[in-house]
């Protein structure tokens, strides 16, 4: 059955037309300097002054009404290996051997680093997770599907699925949004006997970390992890040995991962665009070949060429 | 007799023609119990409870996923592999109705259909995957994550799964014998064509975007900015081999629902088909290449994963490539049809790799093989199978309906 | 009377006149250094036996300091009571009170202040408890 030329303009733009409208994408916004809401909240962990007692853990756990876990908070046998943040643990401390004296191992607590640009949020294909005006970035539990791509783009490996339920949640830290909108501390910086954990402005913790290698350039290493890997992190961290002998990933760059996936998405109107015109193309040479091979064949005297 | 006895009548004789293929019950039934067949039914006896169990206790009653190791089986088999090789759709479509190629009409149908089917069944890996399913519909109406290359995906999935279904519609409609309805269907076809090319070279390379949000976790030989080209212009190949693998299949198992006019024409095609795929898989060959050359990872080359990388690019790119053009030369239709199947497994392979091999080759502990998930995956494909072959059974996907002679186009 | 005798005599004289002399000069030196050490002592004894520091207690007991130790061990006493004039003792809560004030943000809070001044020289003399509960019970039903 063959289709008329305005038959096929027709449907093409209906295709094209429906196609664009269809998704309601937007261009890359390009936004090149992002500096986000000045007055952001952070903290800043010493890790000079972590002790590993796990009262951060502690308090997490109870403000969460988090279940209590089977190896208690004092108990210390847990730093035999290393653990990662679980659906249970929003937070865990870590203990690695000291490269600089022994006696003193250096412990690392993690937990989400409530990123400026975060690759979860924008990985989400619901916009389930908010870069709230306070810092934190918060998970949306009304519409989750359970995807379980967040997991895959954090380059720190935070979030954590409820596998063993029906009606899963993503469970991470939320930096204790409900406490620090009513004035109050994230529960582990108020728990912290050494004060490891610093909280305020997030532009206030860099230049008390600045203070701080300053003063004891011997004590600290003159690098704030976070400051901008990965385009910044609201939580940051000061340390006494090198971040890589502590469990932290030298290799992240400061790109916002957001931005690699910028190059395809901005490539996806110009296909839309294009492809009718090219595809709806290749169809009327292809129609116009048969057709003039049609009167070839029966003899009839053609169109000009 | 009475009007409604004579009504009921109508709709057993319905029911006995379209479900049955005119045979009584008991006929009906005594043809089902083939080796095949048993062993399918074996396969669902055992998986579909495990899918049940999974809705009930959660996904990590069926899945190893870990919280490093996010994907499993589900979706790295189902969709990042079942998508490709669902592809065959939108390529003889645009072959035959935006190129001009009428010799290959006779694969048109089916290659819709395997398409169809394959992003139906894709969805249903989705619908288990899923942590809950039942939202599946949000990012369509509920609410939008513009910026995510899933968002794309979702939305393109569900739009090319109504288009194939729209573009296989007049096969239906001819089963049902719809007449006025089929030729509207048939009017927006070229339509439909197109907008089904523009939504897969969106999706099958959008699948591939996904992985450039982990930079670190991906394996560099895989992780390059040209993932989304490479996994597009795979999906090409993938989608010719699988017409091939496919026709072979039908041809050969299912002879009596396939037009005797066919069996004349199929090898040509099988040959043309084979020379396509040749030039894609050289095509796609080089891409590879590029792809390590603008890392500049040519040292990673010569590594435990440098060699898992050769062996794709040489084993079930390269290879494939030269039989392909070996088989087209020498006009042996049996070394093209062996050669789909390789190139298949390399689709297999390069999806199985990116999505959880590769992509996890920094963790200590890396797990990407649970029984129970192979169980399930083995036990969606077989539905898959039983529903290709019940609807290939049925309606006129490799033959003519009667009532409508030409194929409608 | 013979000379011998009487150089003898005078000998043992000045002899025992030097070694009382030198008892003298020793007993006056020590009663200086016992004075002194009375003095430190008296200065000592006017800051408490013990303190029961117990204004946060929240998951803990109080804790119960043995301030006179320290004192002794320390010998000073701006090792502990730093940065405010000499002679001048303030209680730890004087200064440090809610932590994370934006004007000074290095200055630790009343708890930081406690265990960073605390557990620092415990770990650095390598003596003195550095555990939890080595100071301070866990109170009941707190676990």
């Amino acid at each position: 059955m063959k289709i008329n030329r305005r038959g096929l303009i027709k449907s093409v733009f209906a295709a094209g037309g429906s196609a664009a409208l269809a998704r309601p994408g937007k261009a890359a916004a390009g936004v090149e300097h992002f500096t986000g809401n000045p007055d952001r909240y952070g903290c800043l962990t010493d890790l000079t002054r972590c002790v590993g007692c796990r009262s951060c853990e502690a308090a997490c756990n109870e403000a969460n009404g988090l279940p209590k876990p089977e190896v208690p908070f004092d108990d210390d046998s847990v730093f035999e290996h290393e653990r990662r943040t679980s659906e249970k643990a929003y937070t865990v401390v870590n203990r690695y051997d000291n490269v600089r004296t022994d006696a003193k191992p250096v412990f690392r607590k993690i937990q989400c680093n409530h990123c400026n640009e975060p690759s979860c949020a924008s990985a989400c294909l619901v916009n389930a997770y908010t870069k709230t005006p306070e810092g934190a970035v918060l998970w949306n539990k009304d519409l989750c599907l359970g995807c379980r791509m967040c997991m895959l783009a954090c380059p720190f490996y935070i979030p954590t699925f409820e596998y063993d339920k029906p009606v899963p949640k993503i469970q991470k830290c939320n930096m204790c949004h409900d406490r620090t909108s009513q004035g109050k501390m994230p529960a582990c910086v108020e728990a912290c006997p050494m004060e490891a954990i610093a909280f305020g402005k997030r532009s206030e913790l860099i230049k008390l970390a600045r203070e701080r290698i300053e003063k004891e350039p011997d004590r600290y290493i003159d690098h704030i992890y976070g400051e901008h890997e990965v385009g910044g992190t609201s939580w940051m961290y000061i340390s006494g040995v090198p971040f890589e002998r502590v469990g932290f990933d030298e290799h992240l760059g400061v790109v916002p991962f957001p931005q690699y996936t910028r190059g395809f998405l901005s490539a996806v109107p110009l296909v839309l665009v294009i492809w009718p015109a090219l595809l709806g193309g290749f169809y009327l040479f292809s129609e116009r070949r048969e057709e003039l091979d049609d009167r070839e064949k029966s003899g009839k005297p053609g169109e000009r060429a | 007799m009475s009007e409604i006895a004579k009504d009921q009548g109508a709709v057993g004789d319905w029911i006995s023609e379209k479900i049955f293929m005119g045979m009584s019950l008991s006929a009906y039934f005594r043809k089902l119990i083939t080796p095949f067949n048993v062993i399918a039914l074996l396969i669902l006896a055992v998986g579909i409870p495990l899918i049940v169990q999974r809705y009930i206790h959660g996904l990590g009653y069926v899945t190893h996923g870990s919280q490093n190791q996010p994907f499993s089986l589900f979706l790295g088999w189902g969709l990042f592999t079942g998508v490709p090789l669902a592809a065959t759709g939108f390529i003889m479509a645009s072959a035959v109705y935006l190129f001009g190629m009428k010799e290959y009409k006779s694969l048109v149908r089916p290659a819709v259909l395997t398409g169809f089917v394959g992003y139906f069944f894709a969805v249903t890996f989705l619908l288990i995957d899923l942590g809950r399913p039942w939202r599946l519909p949000y990012p369509m109406v509920h609410s939008f994550g513009p910026g995510s290359v899933l968002f794309l995906v979702a939305w393109h999935v569900a739009l090319y799964l109504s288009v194939q279904f729209l573009e296989f519609s007049p096969a239906i409609l001819e089963w049902l014998e719809a007449k006025r309805i089929r030729k509207w269907a048939l009017a927006i076809t070229i339509g439909a064509t197109i907008f089904g090319v523009i939504l897969s070279t969106l999706h099958q390379s959008a699948l591939g975007a996904l992985f450039l949000l982990a930079p670190g976790k991906l394996h560099p030989l895989w992780y390059s900015p040209y993932i989304p080209v490479l996994f597009f212009v795979s999906a090409i190949y993938a989608g010719l081999s699988m017409v091939i693998i496919e026709s072979t299949l039908v041809y050969r198992f299912m002879k009596d629902k396939v037009d005797p006019k066919n069996f004349k024409t199929i090898d040509d095609l099988t040959i043309g088909l084979g020379k396509a795929a040749s030039l894609v898989l050289i095509t796609y060959f080089c891409l590879k290449l590029i792809g390590v050359a603008h890392g500049n990872h040519w040292h990673l080359l010569n590594s435990s994963w440098g060699f898992w990388f050769l062996l794709e690019i040489f084993g079930f790119v390269l290879v494939p490539c030269f039989f392909f053009i070996a088989g087209v030369r020498k006009r042996n239709v049996a070394l093209v049809k062996f050669t789909a199947f390789i190139a298949v497994f390399g689709i297999v392979f390069n999806r199985i790799m990116v999505s959880l091999v590769a992509s996890s080759w920094s963790l200590q502990h890396a797990e990407f093989l649970h029984g129970k998930e192979l169980l399930v995956v083995v036990t969606v494909v077989t539905v898959e199978i039983l529903a290709y072959r019940w609807i290939v059974n049925r309606m006129p996907v490799h033959r003519e309906h009667p009532a409508f002679p030409g194929g409608g186009h | 009377m013979n000379m011998e005798g009487i150089l003898r005599d005078i000998a043992c004289g000045i002899l025992v006149l030097l070694a009382l002399l030198a008892f003298a000069f020793i007993v006056y030196q020590g009663g200086a250094a016992a004075q002194e050490g009375d003095a430190s002592a008296e200065a000592a004894l006017t800051g408490p036996e013990i303190a029961v520091i117990g204004s946060l207690s929240n998951l803990y007991e109080p804790v119960t300091f043995s301030h006179r130790y320290h004192t002794t061990m320390a010998g000073e006493c701006a090792g502990c009571h730093h940065h405010s004039d000499p002679g001048v003792y303030m209680k730890c809560g004087d200064c440090h009170g809610a932590p994370f004030d934006p004007q000074n943000m290095n200055m630790p809070g009343l708890k930081g202040a406690y265990h960073l001044q605390c557990m620092n020289c415990h770990k650095e003399m390598a003596a003195g408890p550095v555990g939890c509960t080595e100071c301070h019970a866990k109170k009941p039903g707190k676990e």
